[in-house]
């Protein structure tokens, strides 16, 4: 009701102004560009507004031109044949472009309707291809899991029937070894429920890195004492730059990228070799290296060992790895818009090296 | 005297585990499988250490924590999955003396039991008049306000020193980068200010740690805070 009442007082404004325009130059104006400038006025509101509204705007123009600026003024008479013949055409051009409006109009609508149900359709397209890229990824990872986790399952619940047949008729030393056996897998198994965990967060949809300013040193040097815990014959050695490097990223979780790198080194190098950790700065990136004595894995496999639940074989004994560790690295540092990537040095090393952007500069204020 | 030791946790297993591996000579132990259970033993026989899993079912871990820490000052020791590294930065804050990462070993969660009863009975007997403070390498003079390292005196800047005597105040036991700002340079200072107290702290390291690849007395615990060694 008030919509409508608004919308008959844009047509009298409308009108009103064409009227005033008219009246203020009639001097000028013949009949036909009076029709004119009222026509504008139909087209003004037909463009926004029903054909009933339009068609009610055209008798108004077509009475008004006739009441105000037709001889005999002020009155309705009309006197020649041609102001009737302004007055039809008037009648007829402004219900031609009411028309012709109206229809325009329609189609516009039409077309955004068409629209929307396009980019609804590319939508559900793409969501559907998103929803069977994730199925794929989760059937990849729950398959790569029972297998990665049934490695240290099996050592511990075999180990401990073992001990609980036969305590008695096993020695002290082999009945420690055994329980050393059973401590150490349980670990494992946590350090794999650890990445898993990683894994899934980093992958889940809402995940948002936490990214703070923190000294590489800190990181590095926490990770390195963890892993030395867990191989207490390898020997990590850290190279630093004398400058302190700060870097502004998720500390837990580069810290768990370092673990990761460093364990695999432990694991699939040759035994009681060294293992070096270096980082740097160098051209607007920051980066960390870790490299092993080798064996490393074939020249062909160093671009996909970062691949999802690529299980490799690397080494004499050809162990296979776990397909998570690498694949958490490289969810990891993906999040943080940086490169991970492996090579055989010509020293014949393996050396696995990431690097982060160095873009945000840490500016320290006064703190005193 | 028999020290007792409550332990708030819901999985039968790792409470038989605790309750083995810590009763014996020195601990008497109570259990409880929920919160509210924790609650109310630990009103009624006021343990000297309490260890609280954080994921129980009915009440958050953080929020038992702050319930205890209205009326008791004793040891509480938390216990949480590594990957939810904010969750323990919260029940330090709240009042936790300590965590424990699962998995765990039972040495090591002695070892941070030991602690905990020797912080307890320092604030026992009422801020014994330290002059002095020794660990391995390290020693601090509080009245001359001087730094040894091997025997050598070192420099340290007046923040440094002040890092440095916060970590000695709380030996052994972690302290996060908001407890460090606060006692250090005072007052709520935003999580921003976090990164200046790093920097610090990693200069911190330089000076004092002989080996900083391989440190001894000062320990990082990433996304957490720190902590000072002690045997």
């Amino acid at each position: 009701m008030i919509r409508s009442f608004a919308t008959y007082l844009w047509i009298i404004a409308i009108i009103s102004i064409c009227t005033f325009v008219c009246f203020s130059a009639k001097e000028y104006l013949t009949e036909g560009d009076i029709a004119m400038i009222y026509l504008l006025g139909v087209v003004a509101v037909s463009s926004r507004f029903s054909w009933i509204h339009s068609i009610i705007a055209v008798f108004l123009s077509v009475a008004l031109t006739n009441f105000l600026f037709v001889p005999p003024l002020y009155t309705f008479h009309v006197e020649n044949i041609r102001s009737l013949i302004t007055f039809t055409v008037m009648f007829i051009v402004g219900t031609v472009v009411t028309w012709l409006s109206m229809s325009l109009r329609k189609h516009n609508e039409e077309m955004k309707i068409k629209e929307a149900e396009k980019s609804q359709f590319m939508q559900q397209n793409e969501e559907n291809k998103l929803k069977s890229e994730k199925e794929k990824l989760r059937n990849d990872l729950l398959s790569s899991i029972a297998h990665d986790l049934r490695t240290p399952l099996s050592s511990i619940s075999g180990t401990a029937s073992v001990l609980l047949q036969k305590m008695n008729d096993i020695n002290n030393d082999k009945r420690n070894d055994m329980l050393l056996t059973i401590s150490d897998e349980a670990f494992r198994l946590g350090r794999l429920v650890e990445n898993i965990l990683n894994i899934t967060k980093l992958e889940s949809s809402g995940f948002v890195v936490k990214k703070e300013w923190y000294p590489l040193e800190e990181i590095i040097v926490s990770a390195t004492s963890r892993v030395e815990k867990l191989y207490k014959d390898r020997n990590v050695k850290i190279s630093l730059p004398d400058e302190m490097i700060m870097i502004h990223a998720d500390p837990v979780l580069i810290e768990q990228v370092i673990i990761n790198l460093l364990e695999n080194a432990a694991k699939y190098s040759f035994e009681k070799t060294e293992i070096n950790i270096e980082a740097g700065t160098e051209n607007g990136f920051i980066f960390v290296c870790v490299i092993d004595n080798g064996p490393g894995v074939k020249i062909e496999d160093l671009d996909i060992i970062f691949e999802k639940f690529q299980q490799l074989q690397r080494g004499s004994d050809m162990k296979t790895g776990s397909g998570i560790g690498l694949s958490v690295c490289k969810a990891i540092i993906k999040v943080h818009n940086g490169e991970i990537f492996a090579q055989i040095t010509p020293e014949n090393k393996f050396k696995v090296s990431f690097k982060l952007p160095d873009k945000e500069v840490f500016t320290p204020e006064k703190t005193q | 005297m028999k020290y007792t030791i409550l332990v708030i946790e819901d999985e039968k297993p790792v409470r038989k585990f605790l309750l083995t591996g810590l009763s014996g000579n020195d601990f008497k132990i109570i259990e409880a499988a929920t919160g509210s259970e924790g609650l109310s033993l630990a009103s009624q026989f006021l343990p000297d250490v309490m260890l609280i899993d954080l994921g129980l079912p009915d009440i958050d871990g953080i929020e038992i924590i702050k319930k205890i820490r209205e009326w008791s000052h004793a040891s509480i020791i938390v216990i949480s999955a590594r990957w939810k590294e904010n969750e323990k930065v919260a029940a330090l804050d709240a009042g936790a003396d300590d965590y424990l990462t699962k998995p765990f070993g039972m040495s090591e969660l002695q070892a941070r039991i030991r602690v905990a009863l020797r912080r307890n009975s320092l604030i026992q007997t009422t801020q014994i008049e330290n002059t002095a403070f020794e660990q391995s390498f390290l020693k601090v003079d509080f009245a001359s306000r001087t730094v040894f390292i091997k025997n050598e005196k070192i420099h340290l800047t007046p923040i440094e020193y002040r890092l440095l005597s916060v970590m000695i105040k709380y030996a052994g036991k972690v302290v996060t980068h908001k407890q460090l700002l606060e006692e250090v340079w005072g007052g709520e200072k935003g999580e921003d200010f976090n990164q200046y107290a790093r920097v610090y702290m990693a200069h911190l390291r330089r000076k004092i740690e002989p080996d900083p690849a391989h440190p001894k007395i000062l320990i990082t615990e990433v996304g957490v805070g720190y902590r000072l060694i002690t045997d």
